[in-house]
């Protein structure tokens, strides 16, 4: 694992990043393993904690396997009372969140702290990944089986630094359909969107997802947000650490298409290092 | 001819009332959409249609009568504003007296057979939902909501100009 | 097991998509916990301070021949309001009783305005208007 030929930035707009694993869900795993799993790896050291809804498992699939669904958001109403925790480290800049069937790592950047990067972050969360398994084992629930890896990057691109005016966008991206060029009596006022990319050959998918909003308690920061997840099958055999090589996949992959996205104006507000 | 007994057509420039119970929340000033759809949804008394009143035949007062203690807004609206969205408004003296008119197949809790007068009209075009056409359509300015005034006539203070 | 199918459910508009997957969820991120929090505590105030309320007070909504919601429409619409906001979804604009027993939610966003109409037997339907035209019906439960 190394950063070595992948761009890198002085003050990139990272603020929030997550490493995360999905899992076969355990058929012994109960939500009070959820607190017990809390307690053994520390209250003091994650001492704020909160419940939230499960999040649905995500297969990126191809080719027959793949199908046409219907888009738009889906709501279950279901009986299943399982929950998924949030655990947060006493300086706020770290949550561990676990459910039956995944675990995620997220590093928390609005508190204002500068971004620890990859190389720091990724030993962090096999640690987690590690301690869930010595847990697991220890209740007697099982060995978690991973299926599917996941990176992704929150970006958050403030107004007044790169841009004052949706027509600067241009400015800040490379290709934004529609945006670039004018059309007499009309203005830009926002501009959404969100691509995805097979990363070939069927190793995954990356996801992008721009939006245009205001941001923040009292919403009074205006931002373009640009989320990026990379996720995919776990390669391989199941020899060597498989889960490791995706998530480096998964990262590369991020990193480099945020390069290519951005234009060489941004790199430098941006500190391009390489 | 003409007979004043609530027959006669409702011309386009005809007021009609609504009366809205402040009790169910239906209307709120201070939303953005402050009338929900349910004030126009029909209830046991709008048995072949929503009920309205012909502002010929009644007052205001008369037409915020209600059960005693209780308060009420009156909607008011033009019928011809109703008529330029396909939506129409036809005299039923005989469902409640001189006055009383009714908008048809107003769709809104209704069977799924019902069908309302815009589907009539044009079968792929859904029918207009009355009561969300006329406070939020800004073309729909001319409703005025009056009250609240409670049901033992103890009436707020009206608008100069008002009906 | 019901879904609902968000935000638009009609069939005129219906696109599928050749990817049914996407970004980590914004549940799963802390950058979108804070504006779902404030949504937990929208949905709080229909449980407070209507559900509840009609609940402990049916003689409030009583007035001519409109009919309170009914016991099961409270619980339905209780449990509905518990779902929806565990699953950050945005709170009511309006939630108000139907007259006839049942309840509605009522959301609007510009030219659309969903409702999900609880029924006095708990069953739920879900209405969407475009442009205060009714373009669809559902039911959910």
């Amino acid at each position: 694992m190394s950063s070595g030929g992948l761009p890198s930035f002085e003050r990139p707009p990272v603020i929030e990043t997550v490493l995360g694993v999905q899992f076969d869900p355990l058929q012994e795993f109960r939500n009070a393993h959820l607190g017990a799993f809390w307690k053994f790896l520390g209250p003091a050291e994650w001492p704020k904690v909160t419940d939230a809804p499960t999040i649905d498992p995500q297969f990126e699939r191809f080719g027959e396997a793949a199908a046409w669904q219907p888009r738009g958001v889906h709501l279950k109403i279901s009986q299943d009372p399982s929950a998924r925790l949030m655990m947060h480290n006493a300086a706020g800049d770290r949550m561990i969140q676990l459910q039956n069937g995944r675990l995620h790592y997220n590093w928390l950047g609005q508190i204002g702290g500068p971004y620890p990067r990859y190389t720091t972050i990724r030993p962090e969360f096999c640690r987690v990944l590690g301690r869930l398994r010595e847990f697991l084992a220890g209740e007697g629930v099982g060995e978690p089986v991973p299926n599917q890896w996941e990176v992704t990057y929150v970006n958050h691109i403030p107004r007044g630094g790169l841009w004052n005016m949706p027509s600067d966008w241009t400015g800040v991206f490379v290709s934004l359909p529609g945006v670039a060029g004018r059309i007499e009596s009309l203005r830009l006022e926002s501009f959404g969107g969100e691509g995805h990319f097979e990363i070939e050959p069927q190793r995954g998918r990356l996801h992008i997802h721009l939006e245009h909003g205001r941001f923040g308690k009292d919403q009074q920061q205006e931002v373009l947000r640009l989320v990026l997840t990379a996720r995919g099958p776990i390669p391989g055999d199941g020899e060597g650490d498989m889960l490791g090589a995706g998530l480096d996949l998964g990262r590369q992959v991020i990193v480099t298409t945020f390069k290519a996205i951005t234009t060489d104006h941004a790199h430098e507000y941006w500190g391009l290092l390489r | 001819m003409g007979a004043a007994d609530g027959t006669e057509p409702i011309d386009d420039e005809e007021l009609l009332y609504r009366r809205i119970p402040k009790s169910q929340g239906w209307y709120d000033p201070a939303l953005p959409c402050p009338v929900s759809p349910e004030a126009f949804g029909p209830q046991k008394h709008d048995e072949k249609g929503i009920s309205v009143w012909r502002a010929k035949y009644r007052t205001l007062k008369e037409a915020a009568q209600g059960r005693p203690g209780k308060t009420y807004y009156v909607a008011v609206f033009r019928a011809g504003d109703l008529k330029e969205k396909g939506i129409e408004v036809t005299p039923t003296p005989h469902e409640g007296g001189p006055g009383h008119a009714s908008i048809r197949g107003d769709d809104l809790r209704g069977s799924e057979d019902q069908q309302g007068v815009g589907a009539q009209a044009d079968p792929g075009v859904p029918p207009v939902q009355a009561g969300l056409w006329l406070f939020s359509d800004p073309r729909a300015s001319r409703v005025l909501m009056l009250g609240p005034c409670r049901g033992t006539y103890d009436w707020a203070d009206l608008p100069a100009d008002s009906p | 097991m019901s879904t609902l199918g968000l935000p638009y459910a009609t069939a005129s508009s219906e696109l599928t998509s050749p990817v049914s997957t996407a970004v980590t969820p914004d549940q799963a991120l802390a950058s979108t916990v804070e504006a779902t929090t404030d949504w937990r505590r929208g949905w709080q105030a229909v449980l407070d301070s209507k559900l509840i309320e009609w609940g402990r007070n049916p003689s409030l909504l009583e007035d001519e021949d409109l009919v309170p919601p009914s016991a099961e429409a409270l619980g339905a619409a209780g449990r509905l309001a518990l779902t929806l906001r565990d699953a950050g979804m945005l709170p009511p604009t309006r939630v108000v009783p139907v007259g006839d027993g049942g309840i509605a939610f009522e959301l609007r966003r510009g030219a659309h305005c969903e409702t999900l109409a609880i029924d006095t037997n708990g069953s739920i339907e879900y209405i969407v208007y475009k442009n205060d035209r009714l373009m669809s019906r559902e039911r959910l439960l």
